[in-house]
């Protein structure tokens, strides 16, 4: 081979790999465009409100924005605070508008700071803490908080502008070939979105399962309840970890701190002169039993025990009205159940008629207790089908 | 200014570089003084990007080191030791007077306080190398633009590398006649990439999750063996990227312009003990503590007619001692220098047993690897001292990375009752179900693992590069295409580094 061909060749090389990989940066970030992940907190706030989209992004995750944001315009009667276990509340539940406030809300020290700069941008009438048991346990609080904690707000606060090409970073343009491989996108995905396929809603997986946050923060998740995400079938995933103590279900050591900075929360909403629900969440019937078996339910009732002297708190986690069918997994309640819970705290306390929807009659529920979802008031209600395969009649 | 920013490769510095090749071009007598002007503008611009508060610091320190120039070649080691003590001083305010006033005043030790002016050590050092050298050979002498030129040089002003006077005189007069002009910026462009993309790649992915372990370990003790080697290695290999990072790029921009800055690193994590590594990690700074701290003290000793080893052993614990002091005032940096200084009189002894014994069987390639597993994990185990805030989160690290009771197994790992049953007696084993969670972090640090392993150093790479501009007749096909893959994987991580600028990190030895 001659120098000059060599040269050629090596600049030719080089060229070749700057252009590859500028093209596949290039499309990847048209993909990303094309699904609105380009878009600033402002705007998917704005275009929520007015197309009434849904939002799930795994590019665009600041979280606190986000809520801050859209709670400042909506200025809500209602704020709901947990984890993804309350995320099953839609706005037509309620008589006043609603915000769920969840997601980057991992221990008690963050559902404080996150409700007290919620409640110095506008006050609402009724707050509702959706408690879970992990939040109780210390060796979750030592670890796990803090490192979801660190990694939610290390990050810098999102652009006021829509992001271009050169505003996306590498880690995030090089997202969709890793989809792509995990087998999380699809090949025909990917394709049809770039030959211009109408996507709606803000963010890859939004528009890919049709699932997401609506404006209020309730998760329309027809992934789930159309039997495509395969998870917990006849519950044996939450049972697996209950039986092996994993995850949520870890070794449990009751943190004396938690309860402190609930009572501080508490104190908080009772000072701002605002109603608050404490609700320890539900958990499916096989499920209970599983605790029950496991010896874990000990940790449940150690809490409720210690809990017992708060207002307004409501121990959800079993009662005899409740139905495997009514969850979408082991431990998260569907609207119906969450609305039945509603309706029954009420009869206790009378203060929280005034903030339950009139409009669910109680022939509606005889007529929906099998299922996740509303029938025929919720849009997703025609896609939900046995998807737990426990034979519930949807 | 940060070399990982935008408007340091899009703006700045091509500038500099047209700016530079205008003045090439045209022959004219004061070409060579105009460009150390150049250099001087652009130096100080870069410096006062970051805080222009600095900048009187920072010229107030040349002028006074200048001043003394005129006394010190007339061997006037009175001001020698003044100035000495004047640069010592003004590191000493800035790093540790705060620290100071709150152990006096039994105060809690309040760090930071006083914000350290950016890369004050190295230019601190770097002046008082260059006049004790002055000292010993008049020649070396500058004027006033060029100490300046020498001292302000922006690629290494702020993190190194620690220059001599010999490295930037004369080479930069050569350099201006060097004809290889494109070839300067090819390989001085390809050392700065593979530099950044160390960093922007690397490092700050890394850090993101070290941070996050670091920051468990500063509010509880609840890190396992697993995690808290998991956070150690993370922290030495995000330091290595980082700051070897930095030094290629310092060492690429001179390049473009034809300079030679020395390399800073030269495969550390690679070497077999513990020597090995201090002549292979932030070389320049080894190079300045053997110089005028380590050497000094034996030629002291021998003057006295001291015991020699006595002399060695007391220099190694000065010099170490006074490495890990300078890189921050509190004790986990006083116990950092003391570790490798141990490790080092360990390594020497070593050394001179096998050697005395003549065990050869010790010397064989084979123990090279226990050699380097030995060397890697103690330096390893001894950056938790460097990198952790204070001492109680230093402990709590290292403490648990050799708690073998905290020992724990990922749960599904152990999944199967028998094997749980038989690991009973075992008291140590416990089961994480957090374990293994971080994935993402594994697998970075892991690919880092293979990169410093099996792949060149940047300053081979360049070697490489540098070589295959003199291929005549090209008879090493294997060459030929390693150089074709290198450049088709170049341009990867050119774009991939240009994309993460919106990203922007300091570097870790800006600190310093």
């Amino acid at each position: 081979m001659k120098f000059k061909k060599m040269k050629f060749y090596g600049l030719f090389f080089f060229l070749f790999g700057f252009i590859l990989w500028g093209f596949l940066s290039y499309i990847s970030y048209i993909f990303l465009k094309i699904n609105n992940e380009h878009l600033s907190i402002n705007n998917i706030v704005k275009e929520q409100i007015q197309n009434r989209n849904l939002y799930s992004s795994s590019i665009n995750v600041d979280y606190k924005n986000y809520i801050e944001t859209k709670y400042e315009i909506i200025k809500p009667g209602i704020l709901i605070i947990g984890s993804s276990r309350i995320q099953y509340y839609p706005e037509y539940l309620f008589n006043k508008k609603l915000v769920i406030a969840q997601q980057p809300f991992y221990s008690f020290e963050m559902f404080y700071s996150s409700l007290e700069s919620l409640i110095k941008i506008h006050k609402p009438d009724l707050v509702i803490l959706g408690l879970d048991w992990w939040l109780f346990n210390e060796n979750y609080n030592k670890k796990q908080s803090k490192i979801y904690l660190n990694t939610l707000f290390d990050k810098k606060k999102t652009l006021e502008k829509n992001k271009n090409f050169l505003q996306f970073t590498f880690n995030e343009l090089v997202k969709p070939y890793l989809w792509l491989l995990e087998r999380k996108i699809s090949p025909k995905f990917f394709w049809e979105s770039l030959n211009g396929k109408k996507l709606n809603n803000i963010g890859v997986m939004a528009n890919l399962n049709q699932s997401g946050y609506n404006i209020e923060g309730y998760y329309s998740d027809s992934y789930t309840i159309n039997g495509r995400k395969k998870f917990d079938i006849e519950f044996k995933d939450t049972i697996s970890q209950i039986q092996n103590k994993q995850k949520d279900f870890s070794e449990f050591v009751f943190d004396q701190n938690s309860l402190e900075i609930l009572r501080k929360i508490n104190n908080l909403v009772r000072l701002n002169k605002i109603e608050i629900l404490n609700i320890l969440s539900p958990i499916s019937p096989t499920v209970y039993k599983e605790l029950r078996k496991s010896d874990y339910l000990k940790n449940f009732e150690k809490i409720s025990s210690e809990l017992k002297n708060f207002d307004n708190f409501y121990d959800l986690t079993q009662k005899s009205y409740f139905n495997d069918c009514q969850f979408l997994d082991g431990t998260h309640p569907g609207e119906v159940l969450n609305f039945i819970n509603l309706k029954e705290i009420s009869k206790i306390n009378t203060r929280i008629e005034k903030f339950i929807t009139k409009k669910i009659h109680n022939d509606t529920i005889k007529n929906n207790l099998e299922r996740v979802v509303f029938k025929d008031i919720n849009l997703i209600s025609k896609k939900e089908n046995d998807f737990l395969k426990i034979g519930c009649k949807k | 200014m940060l070399f990982n920013s935008h408007l340091f490769i899009f703006v700045f510095l091509p500038l500099f570089y047209l700016l530079y090749l205008v003045i090439r071009i045209f022959d004219f007598k004061f070409k060579q003084n105009l460009f150390l002007g150049l250099i001087i503008l652009f130096s100080l611009f870069f410096y006062a990007y970051w805080d222009y508060n600095y900048l009187f610091i920072i010229i107030a320190s040349v002028i006074i080191n200048f001043i003394s120039i005129r006394y010190i070649i007339k061997k006037n080691i009175f001001i020698l030791t003044l100035v000495i003590f004047f640069n010592i001083g003004l590191l000493f305010y800035y790093k540790y007077f705060d620290v100071l006033i709150g152990f006096v005043t039994n105060n809690d030790v309040n760090f930071n306080q006083i914000i350290i002016p950016l890369g004050i050590s190295f230019f601190t050092f770097q002046q008082i190398g260059y006049l004790i050298e002055l000292y010993y050979d008049k020649k070396k002498k500058l004027n006033f633009l060029k100490y300046f030129a020498f001292v302000i040089f922006f690629p290494q002003l702020i993190a190194g590398p620690i220059l001599k006077s010999q490295e930037f005189f004369p080479k930069f007069y050569d350099s201006f006649k060097d004809k290889k002009l494109l070839r300067n910026l090819l390989i001085g462009l390809i050392i700065f990439f593979i530099g950044l993309s160390k960093k922007v790649l690397i490092a700050d992915n890394l850090s993101v999750y070290v941070n996050n372990y670091y920051n468990i370990a500063a509010i509880s003790e609840n890190l396992n063996l697993y995690e808290s080697w998991l956070a150690s290695i993370g922290y030495l290999f995000q330091l290595y990227f980082d700051f070897s990072g930095y030094s290629d790029m310092a060492v690429g921009i001179a390049k473009i312009f034809g300079l030679n800055l020395p390399w800073n690193f030269n495969s550390p994590l690679k070497k077999i003990s513990i020597q090995h590594f201090w002549n292979c990690w932030h070389i320049t700074l080894t190079r300045f503590t053997t110089s005028y701290i380590f050497t000094p003290i034996i030629i002291l000793f021998n003057k006295y007619n001291l015991n020699f080893r006595i002399s060695i052993l007391f220099a190694v614990i000065v010099t170490f001692t006074l490495i890990g002091v300078w890189h921050g005032a509190g004790i986990n940096f006083l116990i950092f220098g003391i570790l490798h200084a141990t490790a080092y009189l360990v390594n020497k002894s070593y050394s001179f047993i096998v050697s005395e014994l003549k065990l050869k069987f010790l010397q064989a390639k084979i123990f090279n690897y226990l050699y380097w597993l030995i060397t890697f994990l103690f330096v390893c185990f001894s950056f938790v001292f460097f990198r952790s805030e204070n001492l109680q989160v230093a402990k709590n690290i290292a403490f648990n990375m050799l708690n073998f009771k905290s020992l724990t197994f990922p749960a599904f790992f152990f999944n199967n009752k028998y094997i749980l049953e038989f690991l009973g007696f075992f008291n140590a084993i416990k089961i994480e179900t957090y374990i293994f969670q971080n994935h993402n972090f594994i697998s970075i640090i892991f690919i880092s693992f293979l990169i410093i392993i099996l792949f060149p150093n940047t300053k081979r790479i360049a070697e490489f590069i540098d070589k295959c501009f003199y291929i005549e007749k090209p008879k090493e096909i294997i060459k030929i295409l390693i150089l074709y893959i290198f450049l088709f994987f170049l341009s990867f991580l050119i774009i991939a580094s240009i994309l993460s600028l919106n990203n922007e990190v300091v570097f870790l030895y800006y600190q310093f």
